[in-house]
């Protein structure tokens, strides 16, 4: 395979579109997946979900501590479940960070 | 996700039965109560349970068949006050008749452990949803 299709298939460059459309799945950051969202996209609202539970247990555990308001299951479950979707993304970021590499040790 | 899922209805079913811990000891704390702001002795109060929904219905058709539990209603029990002799109490009647609170102290013992072991119950199976998910992510690691 040539460079240009190799760099077109991965969806870096300008290359041959015919190339990216031979293999008949669309491939790259641009491309639209069948669920309408790229990838890039999906991480993102991923990351700010596990953001957004990581503070809603932090807002909880704070006001179960210093304002005795809520229970104490309601905070540990909402730590249960940032610590949950904090996992996920980990495990997420190191198959994606492992293919990377797999693909940098590719030789050319 | 449905490990969220049964995050959410455990949250539920915890949230109820600590409900039901605070009602069992309101119970004892009145069970000589002979006034309230209602008038005449404190009557006993008792949880009802119904199963419910979640709220957020968008998932599959097996996601939305899942029950949370909530607590609609708490019912004031309208069995009759236990009287007693007692012409010495400030709350007596002419008769010398005193009306205590419709609490018996050994029901209220028996809701509170069922409470409490309905409490653990719930607490069992949060955790086994929880090594599941932990046994998930660990899917394709080589232990």
């Amino acid at each position: 395979m040539p460079i240009n299709a190799l760099s077109a298939s991965l969806g870096y460059g300008t290359g041959n579109i015919d190339a990216n459309e031979s293999l008949g799945v669309p491939i790259g950051p641009s491309a639209p997946e069948p669920g309408g969202q790229t990838f890039a996209a999906e991480l993102t609202s991923l990351l700010t979900e596990v953001n957004r539970d990581q503070a809603d247990a932090a807002t909880k555990a704070i006001d179960l501590a210093v304002n005795g308001n809520g229970s104490i299951h309601d905070a540990m479950i909402a730590a249960e479940k940032a610590e949950s979707s904090f996992r996920l993304l980990m495990e997420m970021r190191n198959r994606l960070i492992e293919g990377v590499n797999r693909l940098l040790e590719t030789q050319i | 996700m449905s490990f969220f899922t049964s995050l959410q209805v455990t949250g539920s079913a915890l949230a109820a039965e600590r409900l039901r811990v605070d009602l069992a000891s309101a119970n004892l704390a009145n069970a000589n109560s002979t006034r309230s702001v209602e008038g005449g002795p404190y009557r006993r109060r008792d949880a009802v349970f119904q199963a419910t929904p979640l709220e957020n219905g968008f998932g599959s058709e097996l996601d939305r068949a899942v029950r949370a539990v909530t607590v609609p209603q708490i019912v004031i029990d309208q069995s009759p006050p236990r009287e007693i002799f007692n012409p010495g109490h400030p709350d007596a009647d002419e008769r010398g008749i005193v009306q205590l609170p419709n609490v018996s102290v050994v029901e209220e013992i028996v809701n509170l452990r069922t409470a409490q072991r309905a409490y653990e119950a719930n607490l069992s199976a949060l955790g086994v949803s929880r090594e599941m998910a932990q046994r998930a992510l660990r899917i394709g690691r080589t232990a």
